[in-house]
């Protein structure tokens, strides 16, 4: 196995922390955007960039409620999301085992 | 959309990928870091517990041990006790608060449940010794065996509630542990009930602590 074989979209730093710290959740919880970019000491724009393409390839969900001060995004990680995470772990330490 | 902002320090190419040994070590710092700040700190927990506990029962012990017949405890005893029981209350209340800011779900509401179940049976458990009091039964139970056992006991079974919707297994144990020891400390007798209750919780909150600390250094 190479390095062409871990999924690149999660293999990119800041993606990478976005995944793993949304999989510290309890099945069934969500993390605020406020609180999640506090964890991975991210720019605004930046965590949004990034949850973009996560959330277009179907690894992140999120839902925004309420509307102005008082909106509030939630994240989660859905089921593909953390299939994929947990292949890109398997993937990972097989590359690291060829090495 | 570039990785220029990305605050981990970890070298990547201009397309934001990772060198494969970085990005092993970037997954376990991250899920561990992650894990430590989500999760309830038992350890923290369990540790400050004990030494409330066994303080607290360790106050209203001493001010017991001499007493023939039993009486119960004095009042000042009793206020250095809800003192220290308001104490471990807010601590409670402030590691809960960290670890669960921002989150929601099915932990936030089994926290609710289980909190208001506990604060209902807690009520529950006055009335009764109350009611006891008010039946006419001699203070060695209502001043004694029953206030030194029971809530401990009720506190160890919601205590385990709340561990196994977290699925910490450890606290879920000890819990276990803390309402069977204070079962068994009925037998002690009205002095001996604090004394054992009191100890014993403590001796199993400290060995939670310390798995605790084990399970860290160790994962």
């Amino acid at each position: 196995m190479t390095d062409d074989d871990l999924d690149p979209l999660i293999h990119v730093p800041a993606r990478l922390r976005i995944m793993a710290t949304l999989a510290a959740l309890h099945e069934g919880d969500t993390l605020s955007f406020t609180r999640l970019q506090e964890m991975i000491d991210l720019t605004s724009g930046n965590l949004i960039t990034h949850l973009r393409k996560l959330e277009d390839a179907g690894y992140v969900k999120s839902d925004k409620t309420g509307s102005g001060v008082a909106s509030r995004t939630s994240l989660t990680l859905t089921t593909r999301g953390r299939e994929a995470l947990d292949a890109y772990a398997h993937a990972l330490r097989s590359v690291l085992d060829g090495i | 959309m570039n990785d220029s902002h990305d605050t981990s320090g970890f070298r990547s190419n201009e397309e934001g990928t990772l060198d494969p040994r970085d990005a092993d070590t970037l997954l376990t710092q991250t899920k561990e870091k992650a894990v430590r700040e989500l999760e309830v700190n038992s350890m923290l927990l369990s540790l400050l517990g004990g030494v409330i506990i066994m303080v607290g029962f360790g106050i209203i012990w001493m001010s017991v041990r001499h007493q023939h017949p039993y009486q119960g405890p004095t009042p000042g005893a009793i206020g250095l006790f809800y003192v220290l029981v308001l104490v471990i209350d807010v601590a409670a209340i402030a590691v809960y608060r960290r670890s669960s800011r921002g989150v929601r779900g099915r932990r936030s509401r089994d926290s609710w449940i289980i909190g208001a179940v506990g604060a209902t049976g807690l009520v529950a458990v006055f009335m009764v010794m109350g009611a006891l009091d008010y039946a006419g039964v001699s203070h060695s139970v209502v001043y004694g065996i029953y206030p030194a056992t029971v809530p401990l006991v009720f506190g160890g079974l919601i205590g385990a509630l709340g561990a196994a919707s977290r699925e910490d297994w450890t606290l879920f144990v000890s819990a276990l542990l803390v309402s069977l020891v204070c079962a068994s400390a009925a037998y002690g007798g009205p002095a001996g009930a604090w004394f054992i209750s009191g100890l014993g919780s403590a001796v199993v909150l400290f060995g939670c602590a310390g798995v605790k600390l084990y399970q860290r250094r160790t994962r």
